[in-house]
């Protein structure tokens, strides 16, 4: 008898997860309710998670090229919504999902830094435009 | 000299200062300090440290030897070249960073099928590699410093001094000789006698001096050394042998704790001063050399916990003309690569309990190119970096190219340095960021920085880019050191 758990997001909207999928959070394994209020995560994001869940619950083999697919599209979001998408996951403790956003913002740094050249030396006078275009990353 | 840059043009933010304040939503750094520091230890090194010069948060998580010892932990081994020759000061080191991951490479089917004539290429992006600078120290910084040495400038005295944009100053005054890396750290000696005088990490761009060695009585002879860490003292030590005593001297060896104050004498070596010790490698708590007497290849072993020279099983194979023979690192294991003909064997030596033994780990039938025209390179290969997918790369010291092999295709990738016309050196380095003051035993030594000193100045023939390039290797180059072409 598979269990249904209930997550409530910050603006109180409420999800409910199969247990496979909730299972999938630390936070949720070692938590003796079933009901579990997600602190500073709104519905929006609530959701997200709750979606990458299903996915991974239901595949068994996460190397599978499809899954792949769907994981590089799930992350190629908007810079903000990602690092909202970090908190929520760092909060559930969901390791693999945690390892692929961080994995997209170290992707999108490298995209920018490695343009430049001619490594400047590091001091506090980088080269400005690489200041400029890693400033609109949200620095 | 122009400064050749690769124009890559990117948007420039013409934007309100107001506009960045008033963004929706977390900014990076909002994010919590372990998460950051996931981030950015996923980066390849230069990326960190530009990361370090953007806001002061990251520089403060960057710079703490927390930050420094995590990322070491995770740290894999670069080949590092150096443009090399008699004419550069060659204070600069290209640490290759692969932009992706090599396990790409193997995604690709058209690269493993043997039988596929029909990509000529492989596709480029499979190999992107990042060759970061980084700098050595000057040997005589001060001098250049104070403008003394600018060979440029004195040359324009007699038309009033004229400030040149690029420094021109003497390699012999300057250079220095790397001789091995360990855990990120560089030993660097003076040319002539290679007399160990530096340790350095090149990422930080930390340096220090060691103190003064004792001398030897017959100057001509080279003296021998390398760098090591001792793991059960936890200690960095530099390691010299060389000539002494006299009429009759004897080949010896001195230890230095970085940190401390003195060089100490440990005993004589067993091998003689004629022997020209090379490859100096550290891996696993040991230093090794390597050398040859006309019969046989022997490789001489220092172990940096006990202090004193070990025996190491004989190599299975025999001295010949035509063999180039290499030592390395591969895996965590000591490796000797042999180039022999058609044949290239790398050995590596395994330790079952107390007993070691070579083993053969890769063998590759360089004859079989299974494409018309493509040929592995003759000559000295040096193994660089075992990587993740089970690939190979390797240097070949007569091309200035990375060879890349994975076991399971006869088929190799050529990456060709170019962008300088030069000799190359490569040694396999682990980059970090640890500092210098985290590992010295006292508090007594003076720690300098290149970055507050010559790092700015613009050397003469440092202005070039280097990149590598996929390329099919060039059967004509083969022409005068190739056997098999003999044959032909």
């Amino acid at each position: 008898m598979s269990r249904v758990f209930k997550l409530k997001s910050s603006d109180n909207e409420t999800f409910e997860v199969e247990e496979a999928a909730a299972l999938l959070s630390e936070t949720i394994k070692s938590s003796s309710s079933t009901e579990i209020t997600v602190p500073n995560v709104k519905a929006e994001i609530l959701g997200k998670v709750v979606e990458w869940c299903n996915k991974h619950a239901e595949s068994e083999d996460t190397k599978d090229q499809l899954i792949k697919e769907w994981d590089a599209e799930f992350v190629s979001v908007d810079q903000h919504v990602l690092f909202k998408l970090i908190t929520a996951a760092d909060y559930l403790q969901i390791k693999e999902l945690v390892d692929q956003l961080t994995q997209r913002v170290g992707d999108m740094i490298k995209a920018k830094t490695l343009k430049t050249v001619e490594m400047t030396y590091p001091t506090f006078n980088v080269e400005r435009e690489v200041q400029e275009e890693l400033k609109s990353l949200g620095f | 000299m122009k400064r050749k840059r690769k124009s890559i043009a990117y948007p420039t933010k013409v934007g309100n200062k107001d506009e960045h304040i008033e963004q929706m939503g977390p900014v990076i750094t909002d994010l919590p300090k372990f998460i950051c520091q996931i981030i950015l230890l996923k980066l390849p090194t230069c990326s960190i440290l530009i990361c370090k010069c953007v806001c002061k948060t990251w520089r403060v998580l960057i710079s703490d030897p927390e930050f420094a010892k995590m990322h070491f932990a995770q740290a894999e081994a670069y080949p590092m070249v150096r443009p090399w020759g008699p004419t550069r000061v060659s204070r600069t080191l290209y640490l290759v960073e692969p932009e992706d991951d090599f396990s790409l490479a193997i995604k690709d089917k058209d690269y493993l099928s043997d039988c596929d004539y029909g990509s000529l290429k492989f596709d480029k992006c499979h190999f992107r590699m990042n060759l970061a600078k980084y700098k050595l120290p000057l040997r005589d910084a001060e001098k250049v410093m104070n403008n003394d040495d600018n060979v440029n400038l004195m040359r324009n005295r007699k038309h009033g001094t004229k400030r040149m944009p690029c420094i021109k100053i003497r390699p012999n005054d300057h250079k220095y000789n790397v001789v091995n890396s360990c855990n990120g750290f560089l030993c660097l000696s003076e040319p002539i006698f290679n007399d160990p005088v530096v340790v350095c990490n090149p990422v930080t761009g930390e340096f220090m001096h060691l103190p003064e060695a004792s001398k030897q009585e017959n100057q001509k002879v080279t003296i021998h050394c390398g760098i090591g860490f001792s793991p059960k003292a936890n200690r960095y030590k530099v390691v010299r042998i060389f000539d002494h005593g006299s009429p009759h001297p004897i080949t010896m060896a001195e230890v230095h704790t970085l940190g401390s104050s003195s060089w100490k004498l440990i005993g004589s070596c067993p091998c003689s001063s004629y022997n020209q010790l090379a490859f100096p490698t550290y891996i696993e708590g040991a230093l090794y050399w390597f050398y040859y007497d006309p019969l046989k290849y022997v490789i001489l072993s220092f172990d940096l916990d006990s202090e004193n020279f070990q025996s190491l099983p004989p190599l299975p194979f025999q001295r010949e003309q035509y063999r180039n023979v290499s030592m390395g690192v591969l895996g965590n294991c000591l490796c000797v690569c042999d180039a022999h003909g058609i044949h290239i064997n790398l050995w590596v030596l395994k330790n079952h309990g107390a007993k070691r033994s070579w083993r053969r780990k890769i063998s590759i039938e360089t004859d079989h190119s299974g494409f018309d025209g493509e040929r592995w390179p003759s000559g000295l290969y040096k193994p660089m970096k075992y990587c993740k997918d089970g690939g190979l790369l390797m240097f070949n010291y007569r091309t200035n190219a990375l060879i890349y092999h994975h076991p399971k295709t006869h088929r190799f990738i050529y990456l060709k340095l170019r962008g300088i016309k030069s000799k190359f050196s490569a040694i396999s380095h682990v980059p970090s960021f640890i500092s210098l003051k985290d590992i010295l035993v006292g508090d007594d030594v003076n720690i300098l920085n290149i970055n507050s000193r010559c790092a700015q100045m613009k050397l003469l023939g440092e202005t070039r880019a280097l990149f590598l390039e996929e390329e099919i290797a060039d059967l004509a180059s083969d022409f005068f050191t190739s056997e098999s072409s003999d044959e032909d």
